[in-house]
């Protein structure tokens, strides 16, 4: 796939990058590319359904609906971002230039917007389908 | 003798406690013999009802359903994971705006750590990468400022007493 193979470009031309994760709402990976030095086999699978749920509740404080979520951690450090019915995930080293990736992650959001829409049309017509 | 003072209460001034009304009383509810106008009564109330609890469900922060979803079956994950293959090789035939995207993005290689030791090893949050030019730049102007601050000298000149009059 193209897209596996320029995530896995940006991986290795940014410092401190460990891996991309682009899934949706039930934690279903579209793609995924990692540092080979990384593993994922530590996270746990809720990552994504525990960020779409804060997600929603954290859009109701009032000031509108949430696009991303930067979590710091001992070693690593972890932005998501809410492409609604995508969700785009970066993990990174802690010392990781963070307002690039935020940079990155928000030049993400055009092109996988065709992805995103083919997604939800997808789901309307099996809705359809059903009724 | 003495007087017995009353007032008059109206009611609308009462202020509305656990037990007070959420709907205003009805004075068509009162009509027993009108079975329809019951009814629509109390389709209207149940209606209002509806409303107040889905306003107070979209206004309520609860996070207590994070842990209690229900994992999608194996089946399913397959089923769904297919699906979306399809629909990225679609669209990678229709686009090449990420490559484009991917394409322009400066790299941050290892080539720049000095950067951060110039920064005194703090991890500095900028948006795009940084010019040579102007890396250098910085990197002057934070030793000359170092340099001034390394010059500056301090004289004593003795007590210093202010009167407050």
């Amino acid at each position: 796939m193209d897209i596996q193979k320029e995530f896995d470009n940006i991986i290795s031309k940014t410092q401190g990058l460990q891996a991309i994760i682009v899934s949706d709402k039930d934690g279903v990976i579209l793609i995924q590319s990692t540092n080979p030095a990384f593993s994922l086999n530590n996270i746990d699978s809720s990552l994504s359904t525990s960020f779409a749920v804060a997600c929603d509740q954290i859009g109701k404080i009032g000031l509108s609906k949430n696009k991303s979520i930067t979590t710091f951690y001992k070693y690593h450090q972890m932005i998501q971002f809410n492409y609604n019915p995508l969700i785009i995930t970066f993990i990174a080293d802690k010392n990781a230039n963070t307002g690039y990736l935020l940079n990155i992650g928000n030049d993400f959001e055009k092109p996988l917007s065709a992805i995103a829409n083919s997604i939800v049309n997808s789901e309307n017509n099996n809705y359809n389908n059903k009724q | 003798m003495g007087c017995c003072s009353s007032t008059c209460v109206d009611d609308d001034l009462i202020e509305p406690n656990e037990r007070t009304r959420l709907l205003n009383e009805d004075e068509n509810l009162n009509d027993d013999n009108n079975q329809n106008f019951h009814m629509i009564s109390q389709l209207r109330e149940q209606e209002k009802l509806n409303q107040i609890v889905q306003k107070t469900a979209e206004n309520l922060i609860d996070i207590s359903n994070i842990r209690t979803f229900d994992q999608l079956q194996s089946q399913d994950i397959i089923e769904r994971t297919r699906e979306y293959q399809e629909i990225i090789v679609r669209c990678e035939n229709q686009n090449n705006d990420l490559k484009e995207k991917i394409n322009k993005l400066p790299g941050i290689s290892n080539n720049n750590k000095s950067f951060y030791d110039n920064v005194n090893g703090f991890a500095t949050i900028i948006n795009t990468s940084i010019k040579t030019e102007d890396k250098s730049q910085m990197s002057n102007i934070i030793n000359e400022i170092q340099d001034s601050l390394n010059d500056i000298k301090i004289e004593d000149v003795g007590e210093f007493v202010i009167t407050f009059e």
